[in-house]
């Protein structure tokens, strides 16, 4: 495992490599490049806003439309990242079955490459949320925190699922599957003081204090701000043990299967 | 010297899984494993600076040694070391995206077969001089032609400098002159001293470039030797011949050239001349001469012996059969043999046979392909529009 990390860390520039050449190349074919990948987020957020304003009213001490569209900004990357990279390590086969080089970068591509998209999607965000409220907080410097955060809960969670789809194929599914249900169990749409009875559950939720975190950084203050955090940072821990242990037992039997 | 690679009872073990792999299946225990072993008790030394070439038929466990020499995928038993640094030549071109033009995959390649940037940036040039294809640096690599393509990521990969070089069938790239300049190099790479495993179906590129030949046979080594060795071994197990079982006679076969000289390399349109020499352990009077000819592979294309009772003479413990051997060379580009037998008088019964000799015939560049030069000669209307034979042959 000490072997995998060294490696990891000495080849790191690859994975900037890497994720800058899937960056420029998926832009690329695209008229409209990089704008779709804010545009997606954007729309979403927009009828979100006019639905949960005008058809059902949420209550929410900020107002709406910043508040869905900073949640939304940081879902769509969560999601976004986590879906294409549970994928990488079947999907690179064709590299990875001919040259050696550490697995984890493979997971790492997408959520590196997807960091432009939601730097933009986020700032939209804070633009809205500084029109709207007139108010400019000082956590607002700590906004790359929370999306270091982001990017490491991503960088875990889609390097277990990228090893185990090589093992399970149906493994994709589970993960829509799971990122369906974490949509609506993440306070993306509604302010964790809505969620009653099941706030034990929603906090338990990694993308809860992703999400919060941000909010805080944004509007100057999230509920329960601690308590999501700490079931966070716990999670990314233990799912990053995980990842380097079985990383380092299987990577080099993991190819066999693709 | 030291060994840079070195492999003591390595095997490899795959399971293969009947059903898809899926999570479901696991658990209602549904899938039945069965097991291969595509490597088994594989000893294998490499010297530092050697050359060696790896053959045998497809699923002998070539691809499963050169994964493993390549960190791709670990040994299921035994230990495998390999000393310095790596660049498998395996799948020319892998990791080069169609949607980015020549110049940044070639950035991205050399990064990652290894380079540093300032590596790259250094031999930036050689490589882009060596592919011939700058007029294309900035085009996006999906607009390149196949050879085009190939080119470039062959240049990147052979100017890697590794210490240990893995080589996968990737030789025949481009054409002709591009080949040819594929080999120089890798003559050069050669005399600096890095060690290099070829893995090919390409006998005669083989030949030239390793001294010394493995033939794997079922995950297992059935020859390690001077490459003549492994490759005559390679040309009887094509043909399903077990060499030397119950011989009353041992064949030897010598190629020759115009001026008795031994060669392996014919030109078409030439003579192949053969010395024979059997040694016989019975008397025998009056034998039969067999002369076979296989493209690798194919089986006899040609096969023709002594007429019986042609030939008086009689031979035993002392007196060998000495004979010589002229073939009119028809044959186009490609590896064959020609194995000589020994039948008594009646030629009804095989007394031996030489191991296969190999030889390879090369054509001049373009004309006919194939096994055979038919020599063609077609007209249209009455003209001749097309005189391949007589081109190939003048």
């Amino acid at each position: 495992m000490r072997e995998l990390v060294a490696d990891v860390v000495r080849r790191r520039a690859l994975v900037a490599m890497l994720a800058r050449q899937d960056f420029a190349a998926r832009y690329r074919s695209a008229v409209l490049g990089l704008a779709w990948t804010v545009a997606l987020p954007l729309l979403q957020g927009v009828v979100l806003a006019i639905v949960f304003t005008r058809v059902v009213k949420v209550q929410t001490d900020e107002p709406y439309a910043a508040f869905v569209l900073v949640g939304i900004a940081t879902w769509s990357y969560l999601n976004g990242s986590i879906s294409t990279a549970s994928t990488s390590v079947v999907d690179g086969g064709a590299l990875a079955t001919k040259l050696y080089f550490p697995r984890l970068y493979l997971p790492a591509v997408a959520p590196t490459s997807n960091l432009v998209g939601y730097a933009i999607s986020l700032s939209i965000g804070v633009v809205v949320a500084l029109v709207q409220t007139r108010e400019v907080h000082p956590q607002l410097l700590l906004l790359p925190v929370a999306m270091a955060l982001a990017y490491l809960l991503v960088l875990v969670v889609s390097s277990l699922m990228a090893l185990l789809h090589v093992f399970f194929r149906d493994v994709r599914y589970v993960v829509t599957a799971l990122l369906l249900v974490a949509f609506y169990g993440t306070p993306v749409i509604y302010p964790l003081e809505l969620a009653g009875d099941l706030a034990p559950f929603v906090l338990a939720n990694p993308a809860t204090g992703v999400v919060q975190l941000t909010r805080w950084c944004v509007f100057g203050q999230a509920d329960s701000l601690g308590a999501a955090l700490a079931w966070t940072l716990g999670w990314t821990v233990v799912l990053l043990a995980v990842v380097l242990r079985s990383y380092g037992r299987h990577e080099r039997t993991a190819c066999d299967r693709l | 010297m030291a060994a840079a690679i070195e492999l003591a009872g390595v095997g490899k073990r795959y399971v293969l899984q009947s059903g898809e792999p899926l999570l479901l299946n696991r658990l209602r225990r549904r899938s039945t494993s069965e097991e291969l072993w595509a490597l088994r008790d594989v000893d294998l030394t490499v010297e530092e600076g050697e050359t060696i070439g790896v053959i045998g038929r497809n699923g002998s466990g070539k691809t499963t040694l050169l994964r493993m020499l390549s960190g791709v995928s670990a040994p299921t038993t035994g230990r495998l070391r390999v000393v310095g640094t790596i660049a498998p030549l395996i799948g020319v071109g892998v990791g080069f995206h169609p949607e980015m033009t020549g110049r940044e995959n070639v950035h991205v390649n050399g990064r990652l077969l290894g380079l540093t940037a300032a590596e790259v940036a250094r031999d930036f040039d050689a490589i882009v001089d060596f592919s011939e294809i700058e007029k294309f640096l900035d085009t996006p690599v999906k607009y390149y032609s196949s050879g085009m393509f190939l080119r470039l990521a062959f240049a990147v990969a052979i100017h890697t400098n590794p210490q240990v070089l893995l080589v996968d069938e990737v030789l025949a790239v481009g054409d002709l002159a591009f080949q040819l300049k594929c080999m120089e190099r890798m003559r050069e790479v050669q005399a600096r001293g890095t060690t290099i495993v070829i893995v090919t179906h390409n006998l005669q590129m083989l030949d030239r470039m390793a001294p010394r030949g493995v033939l794997l046979r079922s995950g297992q080594v059935a020859f390690d030797g001077p490459v003549e060795g492994a490759l005559s071994a390679y040309h009887s197990a094509m043909e399903g011949r077990a060499p030397g079982d119950d011989t009353t006679a041992r064949v030897r076969v010598e190629l020759l050239d115009d001026d008795g000289q031994p060669t392996r390399h014919f030109a078409t349109g030439g003579t192949v001349r053969l010395r024979v020499h059997a040694d016989v352990d019975d008397e025998l009077a009056s034998p039969v001469l067999g002369v076979m000819v296989a493209p690798l592979g194919l089986g006899a294309a040609y096969a023709v012996h002594t007429g019986i009772g042609a030939y008086a003479g009689v031979h035993g413990p002392g007196r060998p059969v000495e004979a010589e051997v002229e073939l009119t060379n028809r044959m186009l580009d490609g590896s064959y043999s020609v194995t000589v037998a020994v039948h008594d008088a009646t030629g009804g019964r095989q007394l031996g046979a030489s191991e296969p000799a190999v030889f390879y015939v090369s054509s001049e560049a373009g004309g006919a392909y194939g096994v055979v030069d038919l020599s063609a000669r077609i007209s249209i209307d009455g003209r001749t529009v097309s005189d391949p034979g007589r081109q190939r042959l003048r």
